[in-house]
């Protein structure tokens, strides 16, 4: 797969986000009580997740197919992603703290969502240490990329499943995604709420290519020393 | 009043962003200037020309 360098997409992406940061202060929201203001959050807080979401299903595609070919990029590119969604999933617990506050009055409450939101990315960094841990190129691909596989699935369970069957989660979205069903969120939230989605998805992407990029330059390096 | 401030905060975020966008940029552009460094080097290798 040819990589894409193009620069239109990046800039597209950097004029949805400034759109997104001038609408999400600016435009009018519903008052609603108890969030109130803070619904803008929204458009980072979901976002960010979201962003997040998506670039970890890239890494399980790539370390399904390193698994099946064995190409050492496809490794590169699921840590290069891995890597992105824990900056992405770092940035939207930080937002999702700060909303907590405004909202429940505590950066953090012992919630099952929120649990299993931390431990997730608990899971993740276990996959950095997993690397760190093999020193033997091709096992380390190997074990990454079963380790990878388990560890989306897990993640899975921990913000998906098991607060849906705790059912006592003060968290929006036990029974579906507040922000994605129609009717859920406000007509003129929309105008700002699906640029938002739009823009963090390319930033994820374009931070993810940046680092398999560098990566891939490193690698390369070391293989013609070697040689 | 409190209007101005808001229109403050969002273009300090915007400013913010736009320096991260830039450094963004200026990472590609050095990424892209070593990705052809090495493309000639391991070229060279290949021909025989950097032995």
């Amino acid at each position: 797969m040819k990589h894409i360098t193009h620069k239109w997409w990046k800039i597209t992406g950097t004029i949805l986000i400034v759109y997104v940061i001038a609408g999400g202060f600016l435009f009018e929201v519903p008052n609603l009580p108890v969030v109130q203001q803070s619904i803008r959050n929204i458009y980072f807080h979901v976002g960010m997740w979201f962003g997040m979401l998506f670039i970890l299903l890239v890494a399980l595609g790539f370390s399904i197919r390193f698994l099946l070919y064995q190409l050492p990029e496809d490794d590169m590119k699921a840590l290069a992603a891995v890597r992105t969604g824990l900056l992405f999933g770092a940035l939207g617990l930080l937002t999702g703290m700060v909303w907590a506050k405004f909202t429940w009055g505590a950066f953090w409450v012992n919630d099952p969502k929120l649990n299993g939101a931390a431990l997730g990315m608990l899971v993740y960094l276990a996959y950095m240490v997993l690397r760190g841990s093999v020193e033997e190129e091709e096992k380390r691909g190997r074990l990454a990329a079963v380790y990878n596989i388990f560890a989306f699935v897990l993640f899975f369970v921990f913000i998906m499943i098991i607060p849906r069957m705790a059912a006592a989660s003060i968290h929006p979205g036990v029974d579906g995604n507040p922000a994605l069903s129609v009717g859920d969120l406000a007509p003129e939230m929309r105008k700002v709420f699906f640029p938002a989605m739009a823009g963090w998805f390319i930033m994820a992407w374009w931070l993810y290519s940046l680092l398999f990029r560098s990566s891939r330059i490193d690698h390369r390096i070391s293989e013609l020393n070697n040689n | 009043m409190a209007e101005g401030k808001i229109i403050v905060v969002a273009l300090l975020l915007v400013i913010i962003f736009l320096g991260i966008t830039a450094f963004l940029f200026y990472l590609e552009k050095r990424i892209r200037a070593s990705e052809i460094k090495l493309k000639k080097l391991e070229e060279e290798k290949n021909t025989g020309k950097g032995k």
